[in-house]
C-alpha cells in the first residue's frame, strides 16, 4: 500500500462518526497524497487543510494526530465511536481487484474506538 | 403436469438468462470502470463481483444437472441420450477450441499491450522532466529566498507605523506578489503586487515550527490548483519578533508546464506501479467474457442437440412402440424440413402397418378358429389321427390315437416318429409304415396293420392322405373287436349250418349202424359178423364224436346267458382239483392265494375254463404220462383296475412257435385230437366276464394260461 503511494496513488481514508444511538453524526475523508515534482507528501484533512512532509515517516507520524470535527458533538452526553477505513473505491481501477482479492494487505478498517462527549 | 413442466421449463431459462445477463453487464461495467467509470459507480465493484460469480454457479449448476440428466437417460436407454451426447460432443469440441484460442491470444494481447503502453524511456523522460522542474523550482526558491533576505534588512528598523509604507517599497523592490509581517501569530502589515494576492495566508503550525528551528522557511505549495512559493524569514533586530512572509507566484506558462510535467510523471508512476494489476483486471474481463461464451456454448449446445435429438428421439421411440405391437404412435409432421417429411412417411407407414396387422389378427383370429374347431372335431373323433410333417416328425395327434395305441403321445409331438417306434417297440408295424408311406409320397393309402401286443394282436384299419406341405395325416381305427365279432360271427353261422346240415343225418347214420347191428351181425358167419361189428362200432362212435363236436359248435355258437352270482375262485378250483384226484395221466397241485377278493361270475362258465385248460394242458403233453399242472390264483393291479387272475401252468412243451391271438379261434389247434374249441371257449369266457386270457412260455418250460377277472366289473 505505501508502494501505492510513493507511486503517486493517493489514499484516502474515510472515518465514521456515531453516536449513541448508533446514528451517524459526521463522515469525512482524510487522504494521503505524494507529489513526485516537489518530493513531499501531502495530507488533507476534513476541514480542507493540507499539510506538507518531506518524509514519509513524517506523513504517518502525523496520522496520530488527527483533528476531527466533533465540536459540534460536544453537548451530547454520551459516547460513540469513531471507525477509520481505507475507501477502497477512491483506488485506481485495476487496483480494486487486488483490494477485493487480497483483503489482509487492503482492508484498513481500524477497530472502533469509543469516544464520550465529556471527555472531548 | 405438463403445465407445470413448461412453467418448470420456462423459469429455468428465464434464470439461465439472467444469469447470462448479469455475466455480461459484469463483464461490461469492468470494462467500462477499467476505461475510467468514476468513483460514481466505485462502490458496486464488490456486488458486480458476488452477482457475477453467482451467475456463473448457476450457470455451472445447470450445465451439471444438463450433464447429469444426460448421463441418466444414457444409462437408463433413453432413445436419442446417446445421439445428444455424441451431438453435444461434437459441437464443443467445434466450439470450445476456438473460445479457448481467442483467450488465449487476448491473454498475450492484453499482457503485450499493457507493455508497450510504458516503455522504459517515457518513465526515464518523466524522472528527467520532473528533475529539471526540481532545478527550476530550485532556483526560483533561492530566488525567492534572495528577495525575502532583503527586503527583511529593508524592514530589520521600522517602526510599527512605518511597516506599510517600507514594506510596499520593498515588494516593489522584489518579485514577490505578496509580502506580509507577522508578529504575535497576527498580521502586522500586507502587501501585494495585485489585488488577487490580497489574501491573507497566514503560516501553518508546520511552518511556524521549521521556521523556528531554522530562522528560516522556503517550499513550494499548490493552493487551489495553482503552484506557488512561499518563504518565511524573521527579520532581524525588529520588535516582537517580526516574520516577513513572501509569497511568490511562478510565471503562468511555466506553472502550467510544471503542473502538466507532474501530472503526466504521476501518471506514468501509477501506471508503472499498476501494469500488472491492469493486466490481472483485463484478464478477468476477459476471463468473464470467455466464461460467459464458454457456458453459452455449452448451453446452446446442450439446446441444439436437443431441438435436433428431439425429433430423431420421438421417431425412435414411435418406432419402439410400433416394433411392440402399439400402432397408436403418431409424429407430429407440422415441420416444413426433412424431419416433416420424415414424420409423414413414419405415419403413412404406421397406418398401413395398423390395417395390416389388423387383417393379420383377424386373420389369425380365423385360423385360430378354424383350429379349435378342427381340435374339437379331431378330439372328438373315435379314430386315431396322426399327422407327419415331410421330415417324419410328428406333428399332432388327437386323444383318440393316444387311447388306441396305448401310450402318451402327445409328449411326443415335435420329435421324429422312430421315437414312437423306440418307446413302443409295438407300434414298429404302423411307424414303418407311415414312413414308408411318406417316402413313396402316394397321395391315399388304405391298408390293415397289426400290432403284436400282449394280449395279442391288435388289428388297425389304416388310411392315410398326402398334405399340401408334403406331410402325411393319417386316420387308423382299431377293428381288433370288429374283426374278432366278425368271426365270432361266421363261426357261430358255421356252428349253426354244422348243427342243421350235420346233426340232424347223425341220428339216422347211428340208428341205421345199431339196426346193422342187431339185425344183420346175427345172420353173418363169425369172420363177417366180426367185420360187421368193427364197422358199426366204428360208425356209432365216430357219430358220437360228431355229435360231441357239434353239441361244442353249438354251445360256442350260441351259448347261455351268463347266471354270475358271488363265487369264491378258491373254493371252485378246489372242486375242479378235487375231480382229477387219482387220475394217471396229470399231477395237480394249486397255489391259492388268501384274502382274494369276491367275484360275481358264472361259477359254470369258470368251471367249464378250468377243465377246458386242464384238458389242454393235458393234451398238449400228448402220449407223456404224469403231467404236471399247476392252479395258482392271486390278485393283480393294473391299468387302473384290481384283477384276480386265475392260472393254468404245465410242463409239457410250451406255446407253439408264432402263438398268437389267431390261436384262440376255433379250429386252431396242434393236437391231434380235440375240436380246436378249446381256447376259444376259454377267451369267449374271458370276455363275456370282461377279462383278459394271456399265454405265454414258462421259463422252466411248458405253458401258461392266465385268465385275469375284473374285480370291479364283476
Amino acid at each position: 500500500m505505501l508502494e501505492a503511494l510513493d507511486a503517486g496513488i493517493a489514499l484516502r481514508f474515510n472515518y465514521s462518526i456515531k453516536a449513541c444511538d448508533d446514528s451517524r453524526l459526521a463522515a469525512s475523508a482524510i487522504e494521503l497524497s505524494y507529489s513526485a515534482l516537489t518530493r513531499r507528501y501531502a495530507l488533507r484533512g476534513g476541514d480542507g487543510e493540507q499539510r506538507y512532509f518531506g518524509r514519509r515517516s513524517s506523513l504517518l507520524a502525523a496520522l496520530d494526530r488527527i483533528r476531527l470535527p466533533l465540536s459540534d458533538l460536544a453537548s451530547l452526553q454520551c459516547a460513540g465511536v469513531v471507525v477509520l477505513a481505507l475507501d477502497l473505491s477512491a483506488l485506481p481501477t485495476p487496483l480494486r481487484l487486488p483490494a477485493l482479492l487480497l483483503p489482509a494487505e487492503w482492508q484498513l478498517i481500524s477497530p472502533p474506538f469509543a469516544w464520550s462527549a465529556a471527555s472531548n | 403436469m405438463v403445465r407445470r413442466e413448461q412453467l418448470s421449463s420456462r423459469l429455468g431459462w428465464a434464470a439461465l438468462a439472467l444469469a447470462l445477463a448479469l455475466l455480461v453487464l459484469s463483464s461490461l461495467y469492468l470494462a467500462a470502470d477499467a476505461e475510467g467509470l468514476g468513483q460514481r459507480y466505485a462502490y458496486l465493484y464488490p456486488y458486480v463481483f458476488g452477482l457475477a460469480a453467482a451467475a456463473l454457479l448457476t450457470l455451472s449448476a445447470a450445465i451439471v444437472l444438463r450433464l447429469w440428466r444426460l448421463a441418466r437417460d444414457v444409462r437408463a436407454g433413453v432413445p436419442g441420450a446417446r445421439l445428444s451426447r455424441r451431438l453435444l460432443l461434437i459441437l464443443l469440441l467445434l466450439a470450445l477450441p476456438p473460445v479457448g484460442l481467442v483467450y488465449a491470444f487476448g491473454a498475450r494481447f492484453i499482457a503485450a499491450t499493457v507493455d508497450t503502453w510504458l516503455t522504459a524511456n517515457t518513465a526515464e523522460a518523466m524522472d528527467e522532466a520532473l528533475a529539471i522542474g526540481r532545478l527550476y523550482l530550485d532556483d526560483q526558491l533561492k530566488a525567492a529566498e534572495a528577495d525575502v533576505q532583503r527586503a527583511s534588512a529593508q524592514l530589520a528598523d521600522v517602526a510599527d507605523g512605518e511597516l506599510a509604507v517600507a514594506l510596499e517599497s520593498a515588494l516593489d523592490a522584489s518579485r514577490a506578489s505578496q509580502f506580509a509581517v507577522y508578529s504575535d501569530g497576527r498580521l502586522r502589515a500586507i502587501a501585494a503586487a495585485d489585488p488577487a494576492s490580497t489574501r491573507n495566508a497566514p503560516p501553518s503550525e508546520d511552518m511556524q515550527l521549521a521556521l523556528n528551528a531554522r530562522g528560516r522557511y522556503a517550499d513550494t505549495e499548490v493552493v487551489e490548483q495553482v503552484l506557488r512559493l512561499r518563504v518565511l524569514r524573521t527579520i532581524e533586530g525588529s520588535p516582537r519578533g517580526r516574520v516577513l512572509q513572501g509569497i511568490f507566484a511562478l510565471p503562468a506558462d511555466y506553472a502550467q508546464r510544471l503542473t502538466t510535467v507532474e501530472a503526466a510523471a504521476a501518471a506514468v508512476g501509477q501506471a508503472n506501479y499498476l501494469r500488472d494489476a491492469l493486466k490481472l483486471t483485463f484478464q478477468l474481463i476477459l476471463t468473464l467474457v470467455l466464461l460467459v461464451s464458454v457456458l453459452l456454448a455449452i448451453l446452446l449446445a446442450f439446446d441444439v442437440a436437443r431441438r435436433v435429438v428431439d425429433p430423431i428421439a420421438r421417431l425412435a421411440a414411435a418406432n419402439r412402440e410400433v416394433a411392440e405391437g402399439r400402432f397408436d404412435a403418431r409424429l407430429a409432421d407440422n415441420r416444413d424440413d426433412e424431419l416433416g417429411m420424415l414424420a409423414k412417411s413414419f405415419n403413412r407407414m404406421v397406418d398401413d402397418l395398423q390395417r395390416a396387422s389388423a387383417q393379420a389378427r383377424a386373420s389369425a383370429e380365423d385360423t385360430e378358429r378354424q383350429r379349435a374347431f378342427l381340435q374339437t372335431v379331431l378330439a372328438r373323433l373315435s379314430s386315431g389321427v396322426l399327422v407327419v410333417d415331410a421330415d417324419g416328425g410328428l406333428r399332432s395327434s388327437n386323444a383318440a390315437a393316444a387311447s388306441v395305441l396305448g401310450c402318451q403321445i402327445d409328449a411326443l409331438i415335435g420329435q421324429p416318429l422312430l421315437r414312437l417306434s423306440e418307446q413302443v417297440p409295438a407300434l414298429s408295424p404302423l411307424v414303418d409304415t407311415l414312413l414308408h408311406r411318406l417316402r413313396e409320397g402316394v397321395r391315399e393309402f388304405r391298408e390293415e396293420i397289426l400290432l403284436p401286443r400282449d394280449e395279442g394282436r391288435q388289428q388297425l384299419l389304416l388310411r392315410g392322405a398326402r398334405l399340401p406341405d408334403e406331410g402325411l395325416v393319417a386316420v387308423f381305427d382299431d377293428t381288433t373287436e370288429i374283426d374278432r365279432a366278425r368271426r365270432d360271427a361266421a363261426w357261430a353261422e358255421v356252428a349253426k349250418r354244422l348243427a342243421h346240415e350235420v346233426k340232424n343225418p347223425l341220428t339216422p347214420i347211428q340208428l341205421a349202424a345199431e339196426r346193422l347191428r342187431r339185425r344183420v351181425m346175427p345172420t353173418l358167419a363169425a369172420a363177417e359178423a366180426e367185420v360187421v361189428d368193427r364197422a358199426t362200432h366204428t360208425i356209432v362212435a365216430q357219430v358220437e364224436a360228431l355229435k360231441t363236436m357239434v353239441n361244442a359248435f353249438s354251445d360256442y355258437a350260441k351259448p347261455p346267458p351268463l347266471a354270475r352270482l358271488a363265487l369264491d375262485i378258491n373254493a371252485l378250483v378246489a372242486e375242479v382239483v378235487e375231480l382229477y384226484i387219482g387220475d394217471p395221466r396229470l399231477q395237480l397241485s394249486a397255489q391259492l392265494a388268501t384274502d382274494l377278493p369276491k367275484l360275481v361270475a358264472d361259477g359254470g362258465r369258470l368251471r367249464q375254463v378250468l377243465h377246458n385248460l386242464i384238458k389242454n394242458a393235458q393234451e398238449a403233453a400228448a402220449e407223456r404220462a404224469g403231467v404236471h399242472i399247476e392252479i395258482s390264483t392271486c390278485v393283480r393291479f393294473g391299468t387302473g383296475n384290481q384283477w384276480v387272475e386265475l392260472s393254468v401252468a404245465d410242463d409239457g412243451p410250451g406255446l407253439p412257435e408264432g402263438f398268437d391271438a389267431a390261436w384262440y379261434e376255433p379250429y386252431r389247434t396242434t393236437k391231434i385230437k380235440g375240436t380246436g374249441l378249446g381256447l376259444a371257449i376259454v377267451r369267449k369266457i374271458a370276455e363275456e366276464h370282461g377279462g383278459q386270457l394271456r399265454a405265454e412260455t414258462r421259463r422252466s418250460g411248458g405253458a401258461r394260461f392266465s385268465l385275469r377277472l375284473p374285480v370291479q366289473l364283476t
